[in-house]
């Protein structure tokens, strides 16, 4: 974020004085002498000041900081305070120092200052605001600001203009600030990005098309030899193969998105083995090779995913994509009718039980699901002789993972035949029916709020990756994520609520035993979905708190360097006690902090996997439910037949 | 019916627990990340202080700044610092150094310690002059040094009128 300071130094006083006594004069003298100050250059007085601009500009927050801390501690920003503040301000925004920019930012907006002085503080609180994700006020503190005057400062007012206008999902209003802006610009590019994938996440295939077509062009054209390539290789060097990775990484999701795989496999396997997107194109690789169905060539890409970053968010998220898709892959068998199969197998299975084929040992095998544990059962002497066209096709079920969901669903229909078999219009019966279309509706319900929890998620993560820096994107996704845990918390509490107020109904004896269940499967659903929310969140949180262990690694480590280099002079000069002592206290605060971050760190760890196991327990849970489900589903087929080999008769 | 009375009798139940649980503050991990940036921060601070006091001290401190202003006619490359004919610190530039110090940045070249009395500061500045020819000169300056704090700039102008850079030493008051 560039801060529009340049440097013309004067040692002399006679102009300062000048304006001192002309402040004394009267307030409309100080600002219309503001006003004329305005025109020419900030005069740089304090070299502290252009010290931490040279910084600054170079993105090393840290020791940027630093050195207005020290000119602040021994008060050596006496001419530019202003300034000072206002960069300071600038530095915490960046380095994710809330509260300490915001009391600068507002303490500056308290004092007198020049117009532009005042335009540039609210920009800052503006992208402050935005950080946090105070929209409404950043709208507000953009409208305290006129008409930038230096070009700089306009191009960052109309960026944080059009990221508002993203951020509000006013994608058009976005698109038009976009155009006012100038190409030299390197905001342009990550603008025209953000936008684009913006089209992209709305699912507006023709407009993201042309937008990309746009960025391809601005890639092929305008960096072989343009204005904007020259600024982008001096300057941007890391930046442009970056950007060229994220048009490669759209492309890929273009193609996707209209199920043309080739192209997206082909997009996805031109991004850099060092780009910082790698994970994200393997991640896109794994869901190219689920779309065609080649499950070998997702868990290669996840494998590799696994190996690059084994706990980042894109490597969970494949994983989930895969065994979202291997669900989807059942539903999709039974959907198309082989449940039938399954059905046909049952009754073979019976068929083969009433003539003595198959031992009753065989049945659990096929009720816990293990090839293994059916293949050893397969394999012994008592079933060697079973009917020769059983077992491939037992088999050809227990491999496919099918049987489970096609069991279920036999389950269900054979629930509704027996209701319609029976003529039974008892309330029992018509509850049964409606039970089983409940369920299926409910069910169907969950998954979409999953996928639009998953889509939001997803969202956040490509809009971090293209904000100014990572930190800042990282701060947002910090603030949107402690909101989200809140909400989360909220819908906790309205669940436990919920079931309290259904307690007292089911005392109060209001409702059937029927609507009551029905109500607390419901219940039992809300509860699932918040699992699934919780470890999703601890999944992303993850991935949070290490990049901000990294941040302050770094920052302790450069401290540790300075300790080793001032205790080795202090060695030598054994008189300097009182320094020493200092010294000694500061090693022991950067002791302390260390082991803070550590247990801070280590109990966030503690706290994700626990909330990740308490997931996948309940989880196994539910699948031990569903065991028993089938259970009771295999005595109800029983009596199906029973049934209708009753009527028969 | 009555399905219906009680599940919008907990739908407005839940809206009100969500606002109660939206006008929670938020604690927790982003705070305390906060605060140990600022702990950071601090020491980070403490350790300058200590390192400046300790190893260079005001009665023998020596400072030089680079700063460069606009650079139509000169594009910097390296440069190199003498004092008293000896060599103490040289600097190869990056891009981004010299995109920082164009836009008002100014690099603290040399921290060094200084006997009192008369000293000839020198610099070399590498580089590409106008037309992108090699390009390089020496600027020198004879300074005395006090038991107050020596600060130089190092300050590298274009000269419009010749079309050619100008490199001065600037001696600043403490």
């Amino acid at each position: 974020m560039p801060l529009c300071i340049t440097v013309k130094k004067i040692r002399f006083w006679p102009i300062s004085l000048w304006v001192a006594l002309l402040l004394l004069i009267s307030k409309a003298f100080v600002v219309q002498a503001q006003e004329n100050s305005q025109q020419k250059p900030l005069e740089v007085v304090d070299s502290a000041l252009g010290e931490s601009l040279y910084y600054y500009y170079q993105g090393e927050d840290v020791q940027a900081l630093s050195v207005l801390l020290v000119a602040k501690e021994r008060a050596e920003l006496q001419e530019n305070s202003v300034a000072a503040s206002l960069l300071e301000g600038a530095l915490a925004v960046r380095f994710g120092l809330y509260k300490r920019a915001h009391t600068l930012l507002e303490a500056l907006l308290e004092g007198t200052l020049t117009p532009s002085m005042r335009e540039r503080v609210w920009l800052q609180l503006a992208a402050l605001q935005y950080q946090q994700g105070i929209y409404a006020e950043v709208k507000q503190a953009l409208d305290q600001i006129e008409e930038p005057v230096l070009s700089h400062l306009s191009v960052r007012y109309l960026n944080l203009k059009a990221l508002l206008a993203l951020a509000q999902g006013q994608t058009e209003q976005a698109a038009s600030v976009y155009k006012q802006m100038p190409n030299y610009a390197p905001q342009k590019a990550y603008l025209h990005h953000n936008i684009a994938l913006k089209y992209f996440t709305l699912e507006d295939k023709s407009v993201f098309q042309n937008w990309i077509e746009i960025s391809s062009d601005w890639r092929e054209a305008k960096w072989k030899g343009s204005k904007e390539r020259v600024l982008l290789d001096r300057n941007h060097m890391h930046e442009k193969a970056a950007l060229e990775d994220r048009v490669l990484l759209l492309e890929g999701y273009s193609h996707l998105q209209v199920e043309s795989y080739e192209s997206a496999g082909k997009a996805f396997a031109s991004v850099r083995r060092k780009s910082p997107y790698l994970s994200e194109a393997l991640l896109g690789q794994t869901y190219n090779a689920l779309g065609q169905k080649q499950l070998a060539q997702a868990h290669r890409a996840l494998e590799w995913l696994l190996k690059l970053e084994p706990s980042s968010l894109n490597a969970q998220s494949a994983l989930l994509a895969l065994a979202k898709k291997e669900e989807e892959a059942e539903q999709y068998v039974v959907a198309t009718g082989l449940y039938k199969q399954a059905l046909d197998a049952y009754e073979l299975a019976y068929v083969g039980l009433e003539k003595g084929l198959i031992t009753e040992n065989y049945l659990p095998s096929l009720l816990d699901f293990s090839y293994d544990d059916l293949l050893e059962r397969l394999n012994e002497p008592d079933t060697k002789a079973t009917e020769p066209k059983l077992k491939p096709l037992l088999l050809e079920l227990v491999l496919n993972s099918q049987f489970r969901k096609a069991f279920m669903k036999v389950e269900e229909l054979l629930k509704l035949k027996v209701a319609l078999q029976k003529g039974d219009n008892t309330i029992e019966g018509l509850w049964s029916a409606y039970e089983v279309k409940t369920k299926l509706r409910l069910e169907k319900a969950s998954d979409l709020n999953r996928q639009t929890y998953s889509e939001r998620l997803k969202r956040l993560w490509h809009s971090q990756q293209l904000t100014e820096t990572n930190i800042q994107a990282l701060e947002i996704q910090f603030g949107d994520l402690a909101f989200a845990e809140e909400e989360l918390l909220g819908y906790w509490q309205q669940y436990e609520r919920a079931k309290n107020s259904l307690n007292i109904i089911k005392q109060s004896n209001m409702w059937s035993i029927q609507e009551l269940a029905q109500h607390e499967e419901t219940l039992r659903l809300i509860r699932g979905a918040l699992l699934w929310n919780a470890a999703e969140q601890a999944l992303d949180r993850r991935w949070l708190v290490k990049k901000n262990h990294k941040v302050i690694t770094v920052a302790l480590k450069e401290a540790d360097e300075r300790l080793t280099r001032i205790d080795k002079e202090i060695k030598n000069t054994p008189d300097l006690v009182e320094l020493k002592q200092r010294l000694e206290a500061l090693g022991l605060r950067q002791a302390e902090l260390e082991v803070q971050i550590s247990d801070l760190f280590d109990s966030a760890y503690e706290a994700l996997k626990g909330e990740v196991k308490q997931f996948f327990q309940q989880k196994m849970a539910r699948l031990q439910v569903t065991k028993q489900e089938a259970r009771l589903g295999l005595a109800r087929i029983e009596d199906a037949r029973w049934l209708r080999g009753s009527s028969h008769e | 019916m009555r399905i219906l009375c009680v599940l919008a009798m907990l739908f407005l139940y839940s809206q009100r627990l969500l606002a109660e649980s939206e006008s929670l503050p938020t604690t927790g991990l982003p705070e305390q990340t906060q605060a140990l940036k600022e702990a950071v921060l601090q020491l980070n601070r403490d350790l300058f202080i200590l390192e400046e006091d300790l190893l260079f001290p005001p009665n023998t401190q020596i400072v030089v700044f680079v700063s460069w202003d606009k650079g139509v006619f000169f594009d910097l490359d390296a440069v190199e610092l003498k004092i008293d004919g000896k060599t103490v610190t040289t600097h190869l530039y990056t891009e981004k150094q010299k995109s920082a110090l164009k836009r008002g940045g100014m690099q603290k070249l040399y921290l060094g310690n200084l006997k009192a009395g008369e000293h000839e500061v020198t610099a070399l500045l590498i580089g590409f002059g106008p037309n992108g020819r090699p390009y390089k000169r020496a600027a020198s300056h004879v300074v005395r040094k006090t038991t107050q704090a020596l600060r130089l700039e190092l300050k590298i102008e274009d000269r419009q009128e010749q079309q050619q850079p100008e490199f001065k030493i600037l001696e600043w008051e403490s």
